[in-house]
């Protein structure tokens, strides 16, 4: 759908800033919004907000690329069935259809509400993993380029890196199947790990039969890898305890502790299904008469056949991610108990927790004074339920659900907890982290190799390799 | 695009494997080709140095290729660069002596084509 050209002063008059930290977005920013938008921004993120809004107004013609995100929120809440407002969490950018730190919530009562891989992202359940331990920096630091070397040992990474867990084509299905109860079965988990994971490490309408074989063969190769790009795992040290009682509750606590997070997703298997979703939906689009103001947001009512179909795929692929993030954690526990000759559980390397920032699930919203069922997709986001939430683990009642929000190489990364005006205001979800100040290209560009390197040396990070 | 992930320097021409693709344009088409590849290279890594068209319909938009390289990438021996997560048909250009393919259509090229390379593609790899 072609957009009439406004300048970007008139694009301003639809967006009004709330409050110190939120902007609305005002049905009629595009064509057909169903509600309004609303994002979380403070001052530095407002600037590249609008920077990219004033870009782009600018523009004769769409010059490809994305839309600027605050378009991209306007043309979610024009889908059918969102309910309340299209969100933008902080750390929000533009991505394929939605943008990434993007959430949407759809009426699952209503005939009309619609599914949209686009709302997933490609991999599906990208997520973070938290691994505590008994150590601290000061044991690390005298074997600090050893243990490095350990991981990488021990953890497949990389272009061309195969998963080591020996995996047969049934071992996939199973997978695929049961997620973590898979890994359990197999003795790469702890019981408690399954205790200490969104959904338990398992989401239980996956169907590995609507997953295609396509999709199989490339997963298969990559169990137990943890892929490239920005996924990581990483050593990391404590370096701040703000809430003393909720860390302790996490298993943290002092200063100087040492953890590792380990930040990945289900690889070329929920890539190929999210693809083969897109173009499976875009067939139905037409039979249906949905319509929408972008083609990236191929969507599907979310009772039809390609709607279900999708959703069990999609529960498929986040269940190969959990089994992924527990093979890594099993890696990284062999890589650990090596280098200090005590055994994982000697070193207490429990699971903290282990949350999903690319996935949609089905949850109890009060909407308007009503309890109801919503599809929430969360892209780039992650879930934040608040203490006495039924779905957090018994453990966590108290404090309310960990979140963990990784850092890129070099910078911090946050645990929070979920709390009850986030659960109120954003369907209880948060931003995922390792997000872009820089949009990928500009980074490229911009951000010279040797100067990075140097960086992360002068901190006393040991250097990856790869 | 191989050369991403690995330079193609140090890659033998040791095994080649067919590939087939069809397409509803010759966009469409560039795109499940190349889609094709990866899929070779997720899953039996293979990383292609040079690539031979077998057969090519423009009418019916079809084609048939033969990579050759080497299978099983080898990590002592190839240099991991770039994982390519996927091929997108963002902003995707098919260039010939005189005109210029795009998503919007046909239209004249804009600059000139080289001696050298008359036909150009641009695509855009999500890494």
């Amino acid at each position: 759908m072609s957009e009439i050209k406004r300048s970007f002063n008139d694009e301003m008059g639809f967006l009004k800033r709330e409050d110190t930290t939120s902007y609305s977005i005002r049905p009629g920013f595009v064509q057909g919004m169903n509600v309004p938008g609303k994002f979380y921004v403070n001052d530095q993120l407002e600037r590249l907000m609008l920077d990219e809004l004033r870009s782009f107004s600018r523009q004769s013609n769409n010059a490809g690329g994305f839309l600027p995100a605050v378009k991209q929120i306007g043309n979610v809440a024009a889908l059918p069935g969102i309910v309340k407002h299209s969100i933008g969490l902080p750390d929000i950018h533009s991505g394929y259809g939605f943008a990434i730190g993007n959430v949407a919530a759809f009426d699952m009562g209503l005939p009309e509400a619609v599914v949209s891989p686009g709302g997933v992202g490609f991999d599906i359940n990208c997520g973070v993993r938290l691994v505590r331990t008994n150590l601290l920096f000061s044991d690390v630091l005298p074997v600090k380029e050893t243990l490095a070397q350990s991981l990488f040992d021990h953890i497949p990474v990389g272009v061309g890196s195969m998963g080591i867990i020996p995996t047969k084509e049934q071992d996939l299905e199973e997978a695929l199947q049961i997620g973590i109860d898979y890994s359990l079965r197999e003795g790469y988990a702890w019981p408690e790990d399954k205790e200490h994971c969104e959904e338990y490490g398992r989401m239980l309408n996956a169907d590995p039969g609507k997953v295609s074989s396509r999709a199989k063969k490339r997963g298969l190769p990559q169990l137990g890898t943890l892929g490239a790009g920005n996924h990581y795992a990483e050593i990391q040290v404590v370096d701040e305890i703000y809430d003393e009682f909720v860390a302790k509750k996490m298993g943290i606590d002092q200063k100087g502790q040492v953890c590792v997070m380990i930040h990945s997703g289900s690889r070329g298997l929920g890539h190929q299904v999210a693809t083969d979703a897109l173009v499976d939906m875009e067939r139905a689009m037409t039979r249906d008469n949905i319509r929408t103001n972008d083609r990236q947001l191929a969507c599907a009512r979310i009772h039809s056949d390609e709607g279900q179909h999708y959703l069990k795929a999609m529960s498929a692929a986040a269940n190969y991610a959990w089994v992924n993030r527990s093979s890594m954690t099993f890696l990284t526990r062999q890589a650990f108990a090596k280098v200090f000759n005590q055994s994982p559980e000697d070193l207490d390397m429990h699971v903290i927790y282990d949350v999903s920032h690319n996935i949609a699930k089905v949850e109890e919203h009060q909407v308007d004074g009503t309890c109801k069922q919503l599809l929430v997709h969360r892209k780039g986001s992650t879930r934040a339920f608040p203490p006495h939430h039924p779905l957090i683990p018994v453990d966590y009642q108290l404090t309310g659900q960990p979140v963990i929000v990784g850092g890129t190489m070099g910078t911090c990364s946050y645990v929070l907890t979920g709390t009850d005006k986030g659960m109120r205001e954003t369907f209880g979800s948060t931003c995922h982290g390792a997000g872009r100040a820089l949009s990928r290209n500009k980074s490229r560009n911009n951000l010279d190799y040797g100067d990075v390197l140097k960086r992360l040396e002068d901190s006393q990070d040991a250097l990856p390799r790869s | 695009m191989f050369n991403y992930m690995s330079p193609l320097e140090k890659v033998e021409l040791v095994r080649s494997v067919e590939v087939q693709a069809t397409g509803h344009d010759l966009l469409d088409l560039l795109y499940h080709l190349l889609d094709e590849f990866l899929y070779m290279f997720a899953t039996e890594m293979l990383i292609c140095r040079c690539i031979e068209i077998l057969s090519f319909d423009q009418e019916k938009f079809s084609i048939r290729a033969r990579g050759y390289g080497e299978t099983k990438m080898d990590l002592k021996k190839h240099e991991q660069g770039t994982e390519i997560k996927a091929i997108t048909m963002h902003m995707m250009k098919i260039l010939d002596p005189t005109s210029m393919l795009t998503e919007d259509g046909k239209s004249e090229r804009q600059e000139a084509a080289e001696a050298e390379f008359p036909y150009e593609v641009y695509v855009l790899l999500d890494i």
